[in-house]
């Protein structure tokens, strides 16, 4: 059977391709990470995303949140990498596994505040360094399990990978589960929305290809069909 | 087109004078345009009387050494009434003129009892003209021979030895027209003229003479030294 | 597998081929060659234009009768006294009425040397083979075209048509030559029977040939560092991603397709 098959042109990239053109997203541009309120992420950089803490009545300055993530790796239709029983690989879909580092802040050291757990009469003990307004994060870790299929998006001409659901395993409660899964379905998919790959990033530049076909994942490939 | 003038000779070019008085006769050879800045008359021809009318032609070769035109021979006993000719046939010779101290005598210039030859190489109609502005003129018609086998070069070559004649008497010239073949040679033949030139009417309009039409021929005046 | 595949189809190669001869810039070349007996100076232009693209697996495409435009302008010397046989005027003698006969010497012509220049245009349609040739350098990944051997160039009636010129050129300069009227069949026919087809052969062949064995379309030219996204905002940093190899290849399956395949990290 002809690559290029009933069209003139046909553009093909692995999973393993599409992982190291996530790799290299993420590694250039960090903060699609991080993100977090002013007490963990002061301002916005190339590392990280600020974000506005959660106000509440009574919290001076609001919540101090912090989520980070592992750089997504995805696995394309058929499925090679095992998911959780919840969750299943459909043609043309793909998977996402990641994992998910959530942090609230607990106390924010305030300007001129001793630290409480720094008694005075030690002073060798070990002194609370942070500078002021930083956040102490507590903060948990979750392994993340997502199926999503491929969109085409314009100008340029290019994919974003769509989260269609979200897995997390074994957290109990359930309820509890089921809302993390919420929070970070939404969180995965904005995430994601961010990362547009060109087509001709996907053709490494090679040729010129008016898409009339796809993106279609098969036999662990992204792949696309149209004329020069 | 071909081009030619008196005034200027080259090799398929013939200058003649008769001397028909006792005499001797210096002359140089010049490049064509100078003859009246000449100084130095170096050759000579030496007249003496002749005991009957007959006309016998003396041909002197030019030859180029050391960059100027040497005569061969340098000095020429005739009788009255005799024709010297000269004529140089070297290809790649700057054009040149006959310049004698008396100034009837020149090929630059020619007045009585002289001749100037021409073999025309390409075909076309010249029209020739007096640059001294007497109004003598006529015209030459040149015409290919059309050779298309070697009995026509043979037949060609053979027209060849037959000149054609033109006498000029005082501002007339007869005939006026001619016609020949490419290689053909007219002879001027001038019994009588107050001093005149044959040229080609394009080289006369373009070249005019040093001085003026009203010269009468006489003893050359010498350049500034 | 190869992390990157993209394929055409041999439609889509044709395409492909056609706009990428017709980018490639005019060629220009300058020398001295060989026109039978003589030497000429010459300087000569070429370009391309497309031909039907043939996809022949594993490594070969085959463009076929694309075309070769060129135009050449020349100039050569030919010493007329090796064609044409001593000619002399003879003497002429012509009898002067009352003054008798005189005669003019004879004049044997030295025929000259003439330069003569030529211009022609013309095109060749050629068929040729081209195989893949993968490169890196410069920082560049380079896919292209390469014309395999020495194509043999069929003039016919290219070398006619030169001649021809050549005869329109010299006739003029022929002409300009005192003398030469009765002899310029001759001559203009020995000159252009001492050059031939083979002399014209003999200069088109080495001039014409180095445009095509050297020609080289270009397919893919992309840098190793290769940009995926460009900078996106002042905290958006461009993305690169490193193309580490390239290869290039005709595959034959249902269809013929020219397959490129690139691995990146």
């Amino acid at each position: 059977m002809s690559l290029t098959e009933a069209e003139r042109v046909f553009g093909g990239i692995t999973e393993q391709g599409i992982n190291n053109l996530l790799g290299a997203f993420f590694a250039a541009r960090p903060r699609h990470l991080n993100y977090g309120s002013p007490g963990f992420v002061p301002s916005t950089t190339v590392a990280a995303t600020q974000m506005g803490a959660i106000p509440f009545p009574g919290a001076p300055g609001g919540i101090d949140w912090a989520v980070q993530l592992a750089p997504p790796t995805v696995d394309l239709h058929p499925e090679t990498d095992p998911l959780p029983p919840e969750l299943s690989l459909g043609v043309n879909q793909l998977s996402v596994s990641t994992a998910v580092r959530l942090c609230v802040a607990c106390e924010t050291r305030r300007e001129g505040e001793r630290d409480p757990d720094q008694p005075d009469d030690y002073p060798d003990q070990p002194r609370d360094d942070r500078p002021p307004g930083k956040a102490k994060g507590t903060c948990f870790d979750l392994k993340i399990f997502a199926v999503a299929h491929l969109q085409r998006t314009f100008s340029p001409d290019g994919v974003v990978i769509v989260v269609d659901a979200v897995e997390i395993v074994d957290v109990e409660p359930s309820e509890l589960e089921a809302v993390l899964e919420c929070l970070i379905l939404q969180i995965l998919r904005a995430v994601l929305a961010d990362v547009r790959l060109p087509l001709e990033t996907l053709r490494a530049g090679a040729f010129s290809l008016t898409l009339t076909r796809g993106p279609e994942v098969e036999n662990d490939q992204l792949e696309v069909y149209g004329n020069l | 087109m071909d081009t030619f003038d008196s005034r200027a000779l080259g090799p398929t070019d013939t200058y003649g004078q008769r001397f028909m008085r006792e005499g001797t006769y210096t002359y140089t050879v010049a490049p064509a345009g100078s003859g009246d800045l000449t100084s130095e008359f170096p050759y000579v021809i030496r007249v003496t009387n002749g005991k009957d009318d007959t006309m016998e032609q003396h041909t002197v070769v030019l030859r180029r050494e050391d960059g100027a035109l040497r005569p061969d021979p340098p000095q020429v006993e005739i009788k009255t009434g005799d024709l010297v000719s000269w004529a140089c046939r070297q290809s790649g010779v700057q054009p040149y003129e006959v310049v004698g101290k008396d100034s009837f005598f020149s090929s630059g210039r020619l007045f009585n009892e002289s001749g100037y030859a021409h073999a025309f190489g390409t075909p076309g109609t010249y029209i020739w003209t007096d640059s001294y502005g007497s109004g003598l003129s006529g015209a030459v018609h040149v015409v290919d021979p059309h050779c298309r086998t070697k009995d026509d070069i043979a037949k060609w070559q053979r027209r060849l030895k037959k000149g054609q004649l033109i006498m000029i008497t005082g501002t007339k010239a007869e005939p006026t027209e001619v016609e020949i073949v490419v290689g053909q040679t007219v002879y001027f033949a001038v019994t009588k003229a107050p001093g005149v030139s044959i040229s080609d009417r394009r080289m006369a309009e373009t070249i005019p003479p040093w001085f003026g039409a009203s010269e009468r021929p006489g003893k050359r005046a010498q350049a500034a030294r | 597998m190869a992390e990157i595949t993209v394929a055409i189809d041999e439609v889509g190669a044709d395409q492909l081929l056609d706009t990428a001869i017709g980018l490639i810039p005019p060629q220009v070349a300058s020398g001295n060659g060989a026109l039978g007996p003589f030497v000429a100076s010459y300087s000569a232009a070429a370009s391309f234009a497309p031909g039907n693209v043939d996809l022949i697996a594993p490594g070969t495409i085959r463009i076929e009768d694309f075309q070769l435009n060129w135009s050449l302008n020349f100039s050569f010397g030919i010493d007329l006294s090796t064609f044409l046989p001593d000619f002399c005027i003879p003497q002429v003698c012509i009898n002067i009425p009352c003054v008798g006969k005189v005669c003019t010497p004879e004049i044997c012509v030295d025929w000259p040397t003439i330069s003569v220049p030529v211009s022609i245009s013309d095109f060749l349609q050629v068929t040729a083979d081209f195989g893949l040739s993968v490169t890196l350098s410069g920082g560049s990944w380079k896919v292209a075209a390469v014309v395999q051997g020495i194509p043999s160039l069929q003039f016919g009636l290219v070398s006619a048509a030169l001649l021809v010129a050549i005869s329109a050129a010299l006739t003029p300069i022929l002409l300009a030559v005192p003398f030469i009227g009765p002899f310029l069949a001759v001559a203009a026919n020995a000159i252009l029977l001492a050059i031939g087809i083979g002399g014209v052969t003999g200069l088109l062949g080495p001039m014409l040939t180095p445009f095509v064995s050297g020609l080289s379309i270009p397919i893919y030219n992309q840098p190793q560092t290769f940009e995926a996204l460009p900078v996106g905002g002042p905290f958006d940093p461009a993305v690169f991603i490193t193309l580490d190899s390239v290869g290039a290849s005709i595959t034959s399956d249902t269809e013929d397709e020219l397959v490129l395949e690139v691995d990146i990290t």
